[in-house]
């Protein structure tokens, strides 16, 4: 049918004609014609009331019209819709509500068929180059699903991978409707499965998750050492898959490192595209901070920005928390803050520079490869011994900017020229070895 | 149309009927109420495309027709004249009304364009009593949100949780939430009702001391009893997932008599701001919780109630109205006050071990 539009306003015309301009105001007037299939025309209404009437009082000059501008026309059906050139004068009131203190419930509106927050899209998401690749697996998964099967996304917390998340079943949905998009995360899932366990419903916990066409999983981490809830994954996933269902899950950290998952789900997992999502590096910082400023029309002076990204690393979350007490004081003070109220207000956020003694982080590392603390200072040559000790000495330079003599000085009274080659070594074998990284992140983490 | 009818029930119906016809609406039709007697039973009946009402009243069918007219003028000679019985005619286009003491005649309109009731055939059911329906529109009614910006939140949430009936409102400002044990198994799912509407559906079974059957699907909802029939819109949006916002742990907490409490709003109140600012402090030292308001202009004053008191002193701002409004919905002689720090809401309880009330309140910030 070539136009919707023109098609009703015809038949609103004539039936104008023949009734009250009251009448017509007051069952006419929020009607539109919603789709057109097999012969079949879809009218939306505002309310039952009007579906009552128009269904019995004016169906026959209803579709009388619409034969004769379409003899194509079979039948009239009536739906109730919801409103929605209303909704959207309630965005710019929403607006001036938001001025006054009120409890945080616009995070709170949770589509309860797919779990997915509406806040949640790829125009809030802001892509720097630590998330471009991420970004581009995730719009190469929306433009042909499937391509990428599964999707894995890990990174800390705080990198934005639920936002990702959620944006792609957003956006699916948004482009799809007809496509059955369901978000979880994955604590819920076992909750679910322990649930239907208990009261015997476990076929139809079975049915409910076949039946999606995207299917995203977040914090898949959660899952350690809930064999009974991995088996269940195990065989849901087989389920999908196989029908070509896309699949997304998120975990702060690589499937093969993530303890007590089982080998069938970690092969699976790797099985289709990883993607790492990184700390975000400077600039992309400073577009995330600007992003943020603008959505609660807030200004900062530049140099604010620059500290702020400078100062406050890693987690998009600690970026959003500055800004939010940031906001708050300046309207509490009713003064615009300077460079030194923001340093002082984020004194506990910003990254300290670590003061730890070389003893220390031998004392780390020697316990992490259960080692003596002895070994790592003495001239032993042993392969288990040697590895700690470039460890040692890698983290000592990258992450302490100690200087190469003073380290050989410190782990008993080596050479520089030894530091210099253990660091090389190191580094170069990170390029390969993806499980010696794991194990520094994680000696990291213990620091 | 001729019917002999008794004129205190007949005042009962037309009464709520008259509340629901519209009144700003283009439609003559919708702002009138209809005596229907087509067929051997009197319905009155209105509505206002978002409420519809249909009230049997028990009366003698002479001859059968239906005719349209001014509620509100009916109501008030009904009310004004004293027998027992009368007999109501059409005659042409008026409806003449006959007792004993005296006769009127009412202008009326054809009903031809009176719209049907919608009535929800299939959907999710569940029967509630009057005096509970009564309760929860009490107990969160007044946190609903004046303004329809957000239709949700001007709307009472109802959900079940077990075989507990809930019922939420919120306006975003404070929020409350109703739990009601139901002696029925049901099967609702989530419903959203406008409060004005639901507050109507009250009114009209208050009394009633009957189990009202609820119908509801995600458009609409009915409501019978006892032959009545009253369906109102359902808001077909989502409703905020309000339980994540409820502080789980609290720094201090203190209980009071809901007496000692309602006293001193009322006293600070007078020397209140245009916010409607009431400071209130605990001290769990001086097991204390002290109210203080000031309006440059008047004055201030400050009150402190006794109690007993646990955790770490706080002071926070509030809108007293917001504080005061709850207290309708407890119904024990004390009742908690919790705080979770300075910016988060407080949240109050009845102080009973079955507690079926929880309240929260947003402070202010200036």
């Amino acid at each position: 049918m070539e136009n919707k539009e023109i098609l009703w306003q015809k038949v609103l015309t004539e039936i104008e004609l023949t009734v009250s301009k009251a009448n017509f105001t007051t069952w006419f007037k929020d009607t539109f014609l919603l789709k057109v299939e097999e012969g079949v025309v879809y009218i939306g209404v505002p309310n039952a009331f009007v579906k009552d009437w128009l269904g019995n009082k004016y169906h026959k000059p209803i579709l009388k019209s619409l034969r004769d501008a379409d003899s194509g026309v079979r039948g009239v059906e009536y739906t109730i819709v919801k409103d929605e050139s209303r909704r959207k004068i309630d965005e710019k009131a929403k607006k001036e509500q938001e001025m006054h203190e009120s409890l945080p419930l616009s995070d709170l509106y949770i589509n309860k068929d797919d779990n997915l927050n509406p806040r949640y899209t790829f125009e809030t998401f802001v892509i720097g180059p630590f998330n471009e690749l991420a970004h581009a697996a995730a719009q190469a998964v929306i433009t042909k699903p499937a391509s990428y099967n599964p999707l894995f996304f890990y990174g800390d917390t705080g990198r934005g991978k639920t936002h990702l998340l959620q944006a792609i079943g957003n956006h699916i949905k948004k482009e799809n409707p007809n496509k059955k998009v369901f978000y979880l995360a994955s604590e819920k899932f076992y909750n679910e499965y322990s649930q239907a366990v208990q009261e015997g419903k476990i076929s139809a916990f079975k049915d409910k998750y076949k039946k999606y066409d995207l299917f995203i999983m977040d914090d898949i981490q959660f899952l350690a050492k809930k064999e009974k809830t991995q088996e269940e994954l195990f065989h849901l996933f087989n389920d999908l898959y196989e029908n070509g269902k896309q699949i997304v899950f998120s975990s702060d950290q690589h499937p093969n490192y993530i303890e007590d998952l089982e080998d069938r789900l970690k092969s699976r997992f790797v099985s289709g595209m990883i993607v790492d999502i990184p700390a975000p590096d400077y600039e992309s910082r400073t577009a995330i901070i600007k992003n943020k400023l603008s959505q609660r029309k807030f200004f900062l002076k530049d140099e604010a920005i620059d500290y702020l990204a400078s100062a406050v690393e890693g987690n998009i979350r600690e970026i959003e928390g500055v800004l939010n007490s940031i906001v708050c004081q300046t309207n509490l003070k009713g003064k615009d803050l300077d460079i030194n109220d923001i340093k002082h207000l984020i004194k506990d956020t910003a990254k300290p520079i670590k003061n730890i003694s070389v003893k220390e982080v031998v004392k780390v590392v020697a316990k992490f490869y259960d080692i003596q603390e002895g070994e790592i200072t003495n001239k032993s040559r042993k392969k288990e011994v040697v590895k700690p000790r470039q460890v040692v000495m890698y983290l000592l330079r990258e992450d302490f900017s100690i200087s190469y003599p003073s380290i050989g000085q410190k782990l008993g009274g080596r050479d520089h020229t030894t530091v210099i080659h253990s660091c090389e070594k190191v580094k170069n074998d990170l390029k390969n070895d993806a499980s010696l990284l794991q194990e520094i992140n994680q000696i990291r983490a213990m620091i | 149309m001729k019917i002999e009818i008794i004129r205190e029930k007949l005042l009962g119906a037309v009464g709520f009927a008259e509340r629901v016809a519209g009144k700003h609406v283009s439609l003559p039709i919708l702002s009138s109420i209809v005596l229907d007697a087509s067929t051997d039973q009197v319905f009155v009946k209105a509505t206002n495309l978002d409420l519809g009402i249909e009230i049997p009243v028990a009366g003698k069918v002479f001859e059968k027709g239906s005719v349209a007219l001014s509620g509100g003028i009916l109501k008030s000679f009904l009310s004004n004249i004293g027998d027992k019985n009368i007999v109501l005619e059409v005659v042409e286009n008026t409806l003449s009304v006959v007792s004993e003491r005296g006769t009127a005649k009412i202008k009326t309109i054809p009903s031809d364009d009176f719209p049907q009731i919608p009535q929800v055939k299939d959907g999710d059911t569940f029967s509630i009593s009057s005096d509970d329906l009564s309760e929860i529109v009490k107990s969160v009614g007044y946190s609903a949100s004046i303004s329809t910006i957000k239709p949700e939140l001007s709307s009472i949430f109802i959900f079940l949780d077990g075989e507990t009936l809930v019922s939420v409102a919120t306006d975003s400002f404070r929020l409350a939430e109703k739990r009601i044990k139901l002696k029925k198994k049901s099967d609702l799912k989530e419903l959203l009702i406008p409060e004005k509407n639901i507050l109507e559906v009250s009114k009209v079974f208050e009394g009633l001391k009957k189990d009202i059957e609820v119908r509801s699907n995600k458009n609409q909802v009915s409501f019978f009893a006892d032959g009545i029939h009253v369906t109102s819109r359902a808001v077909d949006a989502v409703f905020p997932d309000y339980k994540q916002i409820i502080p789980k742990e609290f720094s201090s907490t203190c209980t009071i008599l809901k007496e000692d409490l309602a006293q001193a709003l009322k006293l600070t109140s007078a020397f209140s701001d245009n916010f409607n600012q009431v400071s209130v402090s605990l001290s769990a030292s001086n097991k204390t919780l002290s109210l203080k308001t000031k309006n440059n202009d008047i004055g201030e004053s400050e009150n402190s109630i006794k109690g007993s008191f646990s955790g770490v002193d706080v002071s926070i701002n509030f809108n007293h109205r917001y504080i005061y409004e709850c207290l309708q919905s407890i119904n024990t002689e004390s009742l908690s006050v919790n705080f979770a720090g300075a910016n988060r809401p407080a949240v109050i309880k009845e102080s009973s071990n079955n507690n079926t009330f929880t309240y929260l309140v947003m402070p202010m910030n200036r």
